[in-house]
């Protein structure tokens, strides 16, 4: 998967976070912003008054991420290629003696960087969700996180409140 | 257990946070893990330095010593730190300006001071081990993802790919046979992308198309003045696979003289360039595949036999794509996906009957040759549905004569099956005496066998049935 989705996937559940943390400015919420923002222009959705960004998600939640993916590929294949030189980019920056092939790095770069991107993805969306207190972690003992919804009914409640704001704001 | 590096990290040489931590991390009885320091002139500005650092050590975990009133600027070093993908931990002063910011989502954990030895290695530790199992999880993604690239179900090719894990773990030579266009380069790059080399070269080169007066040179390259226009020294491609991996392709085309240098420089890892006395060492693996009948190619004396036994160490024989059954289907809308997309056609599937038509094809060319025959399909054809009249096969259409390689590695294919073929009938399927009557050693006549796809029960059964 491209970093173009990684962005569309972001923008599905960015607005949330924004929403979230509005007047959090670590770091890793103003990167996850970024990026959402940056997703947001390739879509042609501005973004510059966010201040209530849940407004602006209705725009783009007219189609599946998917759908809006395609209208991206086909959209700005300028974008599309910038995206696949960050990938080559990252992987020789981290791997400084590589070289291979055009076959190999369709088969193997992209999919190492692929691989990293999403993990880091996936591991933001989390922190995100716990940093909105949708779901807990708890530290085993070995170390690893064990990540779940808090059994109460205050909170199904939010989680399917939560659920239903984004799947009628993709039905509308 | 040596778990990985951790990567000290200060702003100010001597300082007495720094030198506390650096005590406690070397004071540690039983390190799993090794310490790499480094002082930064600045937290404001990219240290190159420091970037060349992580990635030549790729820390798991980074202990960053940060110094008063410093935790608002930390932004710009965040970007440097990002490609290294370690975790971070913080290891401040008690009277930082702003604890609160020490909750960060970049930072994975915080240390106060004063440093108490037992609290420093117990988070050191655990977050290795988080660090750890994310890694193994990188990589058990990518082998899971990699080898998915190879499409296919037919036990015989599973047999075959299953290896390239545990091979690839391994140092070991690796010489991969089979007819041409069964994925040999895609198995010989599985190999060195599992491998502990996957961040170092892959050179693949076909040595059947270069010419043979040049291969030595291509090779194991040349000094200054070591022929007529050789004005400039020039490294060969073992200099340029250094640390990584090296794919011989059509291996039984190099010139007898090259293959002694190749058998030299497996044997020691020495090798010299052409018109140079001194001797240099490579530390690169080798990989080689061929699609001719290595065996003929030994017993004609144009492959020598000690080069092939240190090539042959582990031996993966691909099938052909007639012999993998449904597996043509399986790549065949492999292929129609890939296709439709890219020429942007409504083609979703197959007719039963276009699929019989696929089945029962002989794909001299085996997965290449599928690849191309469903493109051309794709080409001509706008319907939702590929029926059989849409694929048109190389033998329908006007015969394009074969390549040298390819039509001497149909007859040998063909004289193989049947002389084994013959011998299994003589022998009533027992592979012992027919090894011995063909005066080969029993695991090669095996390998033959398979490589054949011979049901050796079938002439048993026909011993039984008279």
């Amino acid at each position: 998967m491209c970093r173009s989705s990684r962005q569309l996937t972001l923008v599905s559940r960015g607005f949330d976070v924004l929403k979230a943390g509005q007047n959090c400015h670590s770091a890793k919420f103003q990167n996850v912003k970024a990026v959402v923002h940056e997703a947001a222009g390739v879509l042609g959705i501005n973004t510059s008054n966010t201040a209530t960004p849940q407004a602006n998600f209705s725009t783009i939640s007219c189609c599946t991420v998917d759908a809006l993916r395609e209208g991206v590929m086909k959209s700005d294949p300028i974008r599309v290629r910038r995206e696949a030189s960050h990938y080559i980019l990252d992987y020789l920056y981290n791997n400084p003696n590589a070289g291979d092939t055009f076959e190999g790095i369709m088969e193997w770069w992209l999919l190492t960087q692929s691989i990293k991107f999403e993990m880091q993805t996936v591991s933001e969306a989390v922190a995100g969700l716990v940093a909105e207190g949708l779901i807990v972690e708890q530290k085993g003992r070995d170390s690893r996180s064990i990540y779940s919804i808090k059994q109460t009914e205050e909170n199904r409640q939010k989680i399917s409140t939560r659920l239903m704001e984004i799947r009628s704001s993709l039905h509308d | 257990m040596h778990t990985g590096t951790v990567l000290l990290l200060q702003f100010e040489a001597g300082g007495q946070l720094g030198s506390s931590l650096r005590q406690i991390l070397e004071s540690c009885p039983d390190p799993e893990f090794t310490v790499a320091y480094y002082t930064c002139q600045s937290i404001d500005v990219v240290d190159n330095e420091l970037s060349k650092l992580i990635v030549s050590t790729k820390p798991l975990l980074i202990l960053l010593v940060l110094p008063r009133g410093h935790l608002r600027s930390l932004d710009t070093l965040f970007r440097t730190l990002e490609p290294a993908a370690a975790r971070i931990v913080l290891v401040v002063e008690p009277d930082q300006d702003n604890l609160i910011e020490l909750v960060k989502p970049n930072i994975d954990d915080f240390i106060i001071a004063p440093l108490r030895d037992s609290e420093v290695l117990l988070r050191v530790r655990r977050l290795l081990n988080q660090s750890c199992h994310e890694q193994n999880m990188r990589d058990s993604l990518k082998e899971k993802l990699g080898l998915q690239q190879l499409i296919g179900h037919n036990p015989l090719f599973i047999s075959e790919i299953s290896k390239i894990p545990l091979v690839a773990k391994s140092d070991a030579a690796v010489m991969i046979s089979g007819e041409t266009g069964t994925g040999k380069e895609m198995v010989a790059r599985a190999i060195h992308y599992l491998s502990p080399r996957a961040g170092k070269p892959f050179i693949p080169i076909n040595c059947g198309a270069i010419p043979v007066e040049l291969i030595e040179n291509e090779l194991f390259g040349h000094d200054r003045g070591a022929f007529t226009g050789a004005a400039v020294a020039r490294d060969g491609l073992i200099h340029e696979a250094e640390e990584g991996t090296l794919f011989l392709d059509e291996v039984n085309c190099t010139p007898l003289s090259a293959q002694v240098k190749l058998l030299r420089f497996l044997q020691s890892k020495e090798y010299r360039r052409l018109g140079s006395t001194k001797s240099l060492n490579g530390d690169v693996r080798i990989i080689a595949a061929s699609n001719a009948n290595l065996e003929a190619e030994l017993a004609a004396g144009t492959l020598r036999r000690d080069l092939y036994y240190r090539l042959n160490v582990v031996p993966l024989v691909l099938p052909p794509l007639r012999a993998r059954g449904n597996d043509v289907i399986l790549l065949a809308r492999h292929f129609l996906a890939q296709y439709a997309v890219k020429l942007n056609r409504p083609a979703v599937d197959f007719s039963p009957e276009a699929e019989r038509k696929l089945l029962l094809y002989g794909w001299p060319g085996n997965v290449r040759e599928l690849e191309h025959v469903i493109e051309r399909v794709l080409i001509l054809c706008t319907e939702k549905i590929i029926r059989e009249h849409h694929i048109v096969l190389s033998s329908e259409t006007s015969s394009t004569p074969l390549s040298f390689q390819e039509a001497k590695a149909n007859v040998i294919s063909q004289f193989e099956t049947t002389y084994i073929q013959s011998l299994l009938t003589v022998y009533k399927g027992n592979i012992t005496q027919a090894a011995q009557a063909a005066q080969k050693e029993r695991r090669t006549f095996w390998e033959l066998v398979r490589k054949h796809n011979i049901d050796v029960q079938k002439f048993k059964t026909a011993n039984v049935g008279e």
